[in-house]
């Protein structure tokens, strides 16, 4: 009988069941760490630098950062983009809650079919709407002007007025985000308890009592994340203004985004425009928690 | 079932030399080839505007160097010349030669030029004299260096719709701006305000810009500082508040479709440009008014004046960085210096060239039946030798953005006087300039 040999188990051998799901995952980590955590720490740091265009940077301390305050272009992107976040918080999330509210109703059929159709243009390309409100807002020929011109309303330059052009925007964001939003709060209406309303019914709530004290306050999850996402996405617009107006007319409808690109790559001042970007984020960051202590975001389920 | 460790080891080394080899290959010029072929790569933003480089790639494959090859590539606009900046920024990566907007030239221009000086190529091949220089070098070129060639003359010409002109009794060739405003103003009239003579902008630069350019004015002066407020573009821009707001025979260019929609309603009588305009979009986007259209010289400001401009381009580049420049510099000035490769835009695109020996080719000034028959390859030769010099600067996209922006966008909806508007653009783009140079 041959005796069996015992060899000691490999470091691979002995180590492998731990260290394979590492490796697994690390090919997400590595293209993590090349393509997006070092440009947003490179482009940090390139926000204390300045330099003319192509070549050499220059350390310029915090230089950029202090331009931001004085430089009316800047005050007016934030302004406009402002503008156009407070409608997507007023006007677009509470139409997008009635809509909900409407589809959820026992008296509406072909739920499903109003959700598909709410929801295609959060999907549809930006270019595309872009090129849709270039035919609907148009002054002479458009559609909403031939439409407001049977109420007697005489022709709106919607995209080449200084006055018009944000609320165009947001006409155009509430044909554009209404769906997602409405999927949004339909998550969270489907969430009450239906119990809720029978008791309160029992009790001689009406409709609106039972929106006030019920759907109001149980939706408050829901409110908080709609809002950070209008937050979010407004203060990112870019393409609608990029496409339709550049900007104009006369920087009425510049957002924050659209000046960093032209800071960029118009003007070559990439520092500052990475400066504009972390700006971005800080309002942002500052909006949000803001958001977050109003509807105590903060507290927990014991609290 | 478990990875062996063979197999795992194999796979990371795999994607430890493909992660290796991607940026090594964008950053390495392209090696030479075994048989001496050289191989160039190309950027380019129109199919349409490369065939006649590709035609003219193939003449020169016959009769100069036949181991030339090139690779092709076509990128959206703004993709292709955010790519190209990109590269220059981090010295590799980019192409040997790109096709680069005339708008989008001058960012190029920021500190380390990216470009290939193509002075001594030209030289060596006949020199500047062969070209009408105002389109062909004037665009791309900065302090005396030329980085970049092109071949489309963009000679720019009064347009009109002669079947118009010819129902209210109007005489062409209208001599003058002056006589302009007065046949503007009888149009309106006689039309009962249903055609308009012409149309100025609110939102953009062209118009203002050929009709400034024509009297010797523009964006910059020959050191590359803005002179937007000077008399020739206060004259312009005047001109153009008065022909709306007071005698109101022009109107604001509608945006977009509407523009079209009135150009083929008859609504416009007439329209300023170059050959890309006249000639290229309109007889796309308003075909149906083909045989209606006819073309004079501008209208002068001055007895002596020009009659001329030019507006628009895509210029031909060497990157800097471009491991075969040599090979480079020698096909781009090749093709833009040779009669029959230039001629080949003219056969696809009916593009006259910059290059004045290919002029002698009868194709040229053949009748065009869009524009009624008219031979208007004659007209733009008349006046094409009037085409005034003009400077290009760094600072291109910040004068042009502060002269929409702060001069003619208020000046024309708000109807602050010119000068005030243009004053202040002025002042804008001067403190955006300083705040990037201090």
């Amino acid at each position: 009988m041959q005796a069996t040999v015992l060899t000691r188990p490999s470091w691979w051998e002995r180590n492998r069941v731990k260290v394979a799901p590492y490796l697994f995952i690390a090919p997400f980590f590595l293209f993590f760490l090349v393509f997006t955590a070092w440009p947003i720490l490179e482009s940090f740091r390139l926000s204390f630098y300045k330099g003319a265009g192509l070549g050499e940077k220059t350390f310029y301390g915090l230089g950029n950062y202090a331009r931001l305050f004085g430089d009316p272009r800047y005050i007016k992107a934030v302004i406009n983009t402002t503008y156009y976040a407070a409608g997507s918080i007023f006007i677009i999330s509470p139409l997008a809650l009635l809509v909900a509210l409407a589809i959820n109703s026992r008296y509406v059929r072909w739920k499903d079919f109003f959700k598909l159709a709410l929801f295609l243009p959060t999907i549809t390309s930006s270019v595309v709407i872009a090129l849709m409100f270039s035919l609907v807002l148009d002054q002479r020929y458009g559609l909403l002007n031939a439409f407001l011109g049977n109420f007697g309303i005489p022709p709106i330059g919607w995209l080449t007025t200084r006055e018009w052009v944000m609320p165009a925007f947001i006409l155009m964001g509430i044909w554009n985000w209404i769906g997602i939003n409405t999927l949004y709060w339909l998550a969270g209406l489907n969430g009450i308890s239906r119990e809720l309303y029978e008791a309160a019914r029992v009790d001689g709530a009406g409709a609106l009592a039972s929106f006030r004290y019920i759907t109001l306050p149980l939706l408050k999850p829901v409110t908080l994340f709609v809002i950070i996402q209008a937050i979010n996405g407004s203060y990112h617009l870019f393409a609608q203004p990029f496409l339709l107006t550049g900007g104009g007319p006369a920087d009425s409808s510049l957002t924050i985004t659209l000046y960093l690109y032209n800071q960029g790559f118009s003007f070559l001042q990439f520092g500052y425009a990475n400066a504009i970007g972390y700006s971005m984020v800080v309002i942002i960051l500052v909006l949000s928690l803001l958001n977050l202590l109003l509807f105590g975001g903060f507290r927990t389920t014991g609290d | 079932m478990l990875l062996s460790r063979r197999a795992l080891l194999r796979g990371g080394l795999a994607t430890g030399a493909l992660l290796w080899a991607l940026p090594s290959q964008a950053c390495t010029p392209a090696p030479p080839t075994r048989d001496d072929r050289v191989r160039l790569e190309f950027w380019a933003f129109s199919e349409t505007r490369i065939w006649w480089q590709k035609k003219a790639h193939e003449l020169y494959k016959q009769r100069v160097n036949p181991k030339l090859e090139i690779d092709w590539i076509v990128l959206p606009y703004g993709q292709m010349h955010d790519k190209l900046l990109i590269a220059a920024e981090a010295g590799a990566g980019g192409p040997d030669i790109a096709d680069v907007e005339i708008s989008q030239f001058s960012k190029f221009l920021k500190g380390r030029t990216n470009f290939v000086p193509l002075n001594d190529a030209v030289q060596a091949m006949g020199g500047t004299d062969k070209l009408y220089t105002a389109s062909a070098t004037d665009p791309w070129s900065w302090k005396g260096v030329i980085y970049g060639l092109g071949n489309e003359l963009n000679t720019c010409l009064l347009a009109y719709r002669w079947d118009i002109f010819d129902q209210y009794g109007i005489k062409t060739p209208i001599q003058t701006w002056q006589e302009f405003a007065e046949v503007g103003k009888r149009l309106k009239e006689a039309s009962r305000g249903e055609v308009a003579l012409a149309d100025f902008p609110d939102q953009s630069w062209g118009i203002w810009w050929m009709m400034t350019l024509q009297q010797g004015g523009g964006f910059f002066n020959s050191e590359g500082w803005p002179i937007i407020n000077n008399e020739k573009g206060v004259r312009t821009l005047d001109y153009h508040q008065r022909a709306v707001y007071e005698d109101k025979w022009a109107i604001i260019t509608p945006i977009g479709p509407a523009y079209n929609t009135a150009l083929a309603a008859g609504k416009i009588a007439t329209q300023l440009g170059p050959s890309w305009r006249f000639s290229g979009f309109m007889r796309q986007a308003v075909a149906q008014t083909k045989g209606k259209w006819m073309l004079q010289p501008f209208p002068r400001w001055e007895p002596d004046g020009s009659r001329t401009a030019t507006w628009g381009g895509t210029g031909v580049c060497v990157v800097r960085d471009s491991f075969y420049r040599d090979a480079a510099v020698a096909f781009v000035v090749w093709e833009h210096m040779t009669p029959e490769a230039v001629l080949f835009d003219f056969e696809k695109r009916n593009v006259w060239p910059t290059l004045k020996p290919a002029w002698s080719d009868p194709r040229l000034t053949e009748p065009i039946d869009f524009f009624n028959n008219q031979r208007v390859g004659e007209v733009i030769r008349e006046v094409s030798p009037e085409i005034p010099k003009w400077y290009n600067s760094p600072f291109w996209a910040e004068v042009t953005d502060a002269t929409v922006r702060v001069g003619i966008t208020p000046a024309m909806q708000g109807r602050v006087p010119a000068k005030q508007a243009l004053d202040a653009a002025y002042e804008e783009a001067m403190r955006v300039i300083r705040a990037q140079i201090a």
